[in-house]
């Protein structure tokens, strides 16, 4: 799924780090575990979306 | 006083009850059964005054309208003049009041029907469970252990334990079908964008719409046709099909034996690739949603419940490519389904899995993983919303916990969908489950 490289990454802080460049928004650390397992079910939604699985 | 919209709003028309008396019922419900956490406002002040107008027009021998007289709520996210529209959001609390209400609002009130609270609701709509972080779990009125569903849930569990005799809800992805079915009420979603969305505060524009629970499908149909300023009801032969495959699995024991009995002798009709129809929609969610929010993100995002935020700032990311890819399987799956209601009229699927989960295990069982409530309850509503058709949620003439059935219609359908729905529930093929104490 390289054509979405923020859906691509697994780590929190890598996750952090391309939403605060993407989105400018300055992540609270509060939030990161919640979203970066948002983007890991969105990920699993557009391999479904994409025939990927 | 049993709270049937249509019986109530028959004797206040015929001068045997007063308006004013009903409302007092009502505001007296609402405080003896704080308990569940389904109301946000009670709106005494406002509920008295508008009985006492309806009461002085049949006392004129003036007709208040199909509604006279009749207790509703509204889900927190309707505009009522003069209170902020929160949608569920402490974060809104102190936000500009409404000038005016909601669109829907002011039609039920020019056919008499009297406001009298404001409900709970998962915040922004963005959630099946109504597990608010300010106002907390609205309880279901069956088993307070469990939940009511959502978004809506406030406005299921006040219509089930009777603290009103109707209330409107939205429903995006499953948010009145879902707490209609776990409360036993009736709910429905209308074809989309039939029903009027002036001063309801915004999810996702291309999913949302407004609708209504109920004690009867009876009370729906009338409720809809002040909605929608319409009670044509046009000629309609269903030949009912029963959707299998991806909505006949992961159902509870019983669930199944619900759903069996109700659906013996129908046939039954598959459709391809549910699982892509049901993964668009979650992300045409994310991705609207999260975009429509952003700038209040950046500026706020503690402010927003955890469990909402988070899902919103990943769905803000998505790319629009994604979105599009989303919109294009909606068309082909689009044509898949109206190719079965040309030759159906109706399709039956379950609502949700089975029974209202636990708040304490918060969780349903999807192909054997454990995954959690609050995003998947969607499963068999999602893909119907994505298609925009109209759904009326029936309860399930069931001994135990409520259960509920969706019945599908072609776009356009509502009326008569609401009528054959009102049918079945004449013949006892469906029954709603209300708290016995009204």
């Amino acid at each position: 799924m390289t054509e979405f490289p923020l859906f691509d990454l697994t780590e929190e802080a890598e996750i952090a780090a391309a939403l605060a460049e993407a989105l400018a928004i300055d992540l609270p650390e509060a939030c990161l575990p919640g979203v970066a397992a948002n983007v890991r079910l969105l990920r699993r939604h557009i391999a479904v979306l994409r025939d990927e699985v | 006083m049993k709270f049937d919209a249509l019986a109530l709003a028959a004797a206040v028309r015929a001068g045997q009850v007063r308006a004013v008396d009903i409302a007092q019922a009502s505001i007296a419900r609402i405080h003896a059964r704080l308990d569940l956490l389904a109301v946000t406002r009670c709106l005494a002040e406002r509920a008295l005054d508008e009985a006492a107008a309806v009461d002085a027009m049949v006392a004129r021998g003036e007709d208040p309208g199909p509604l006279a007289g009749v207790p509703y709520g509204v889900k927190d996210l309707f505009d009522v003049a003069g209170l902020a529209t929160t949608a569920g959001s402490a974060s809104r609390i102190d936000a500009a009041p409404a000038a005016r209400d909601a669109v829907a609002i002011e039609r039920l009130r020019a056919a008499g029907a009297v406001l009298v609270a404001t409900l709970n609701m998962d915040e922004f709509a963005y959630g099946f469970v109504t597990d608010n972080a300010h106002w907390g779990i609205t309880r279901n009125p069956h088993d307070p252990a469990r939940f009511a569903g959502g978004s809506s849930g406030g406005s299921a569990a006040a219509v089930a334990a009777g603290l009103v005799a109707f209330a409107l809800g939205s429903d995006t992805n499953g948010s009145i079908r879902i707490p209609a079915a776990l409360c036993g009420v009736f709910g429905n979603k209308p074809t989309h964008g039939s029903l009027p969305m002036d001063g309801v505060f915004p999810f996702v524009d291309s999913l949302d719409d407004i609708g209504a629970f109920a004690r009867s499908a009876a009370d729906l149909a009338v409720i809809d046709a002040v909605l929608r300023q319409d009670n044509a009801v046009p000629d309609f032969v269903p030949r009912p099909a029963v959707l299998d495959g991806w909505f006949e699995r992961n159902l509870t024991p019983a669930m199944r034996f619900a759903f069996d009995l109700f659906t013996i002798g129908f046939p039954r009709v598959s459709l391809d690739r549910v699982d892509k129809a049901r993964s668009a929609a979650f992300l045409m969610t994310a991705y609207e949603g999260g975009r429509f929010h952003l700038p209040a993100l950046r500026d706020q995002a503690l402010a927003y419940d955890p469990a909402v935020r988070d899902r919103l700032i990943a769905g803000a990311a998505l790319p629009e490519a994604v979105y599009r890819a989303a919109l294009d399987w909606r068309t082909t799956f689009i044509a898949q389904v109206e190719a079965l209601l040309d030759r159906h009229k109706v399709l039956i699927a379950p609502v949700v899995m089975g029974e209202a989960p636990r708040i304490d295990d918060p969780v349903v069982v999807v192909d054997g993983e454990r995954q959690p409530a609050r995003a998947n309850l969607g499963l068999y509503t999602q893909p119907i919303s994505f298609c925009g058709l109209p759904v009326v949620s029936a309860p399930l003439p069931v001994r135990g916990l409520p259960l509920g059935v969706q019945l599908i219609g072609a776009r356009g359908s509502d009326r008569a969908l609401l009528q054959w729905a009102a049918g079945l529930e004449a013949r006892g093929d469906l029954a709603p489950k209300l708290e016995e104490t009204c």
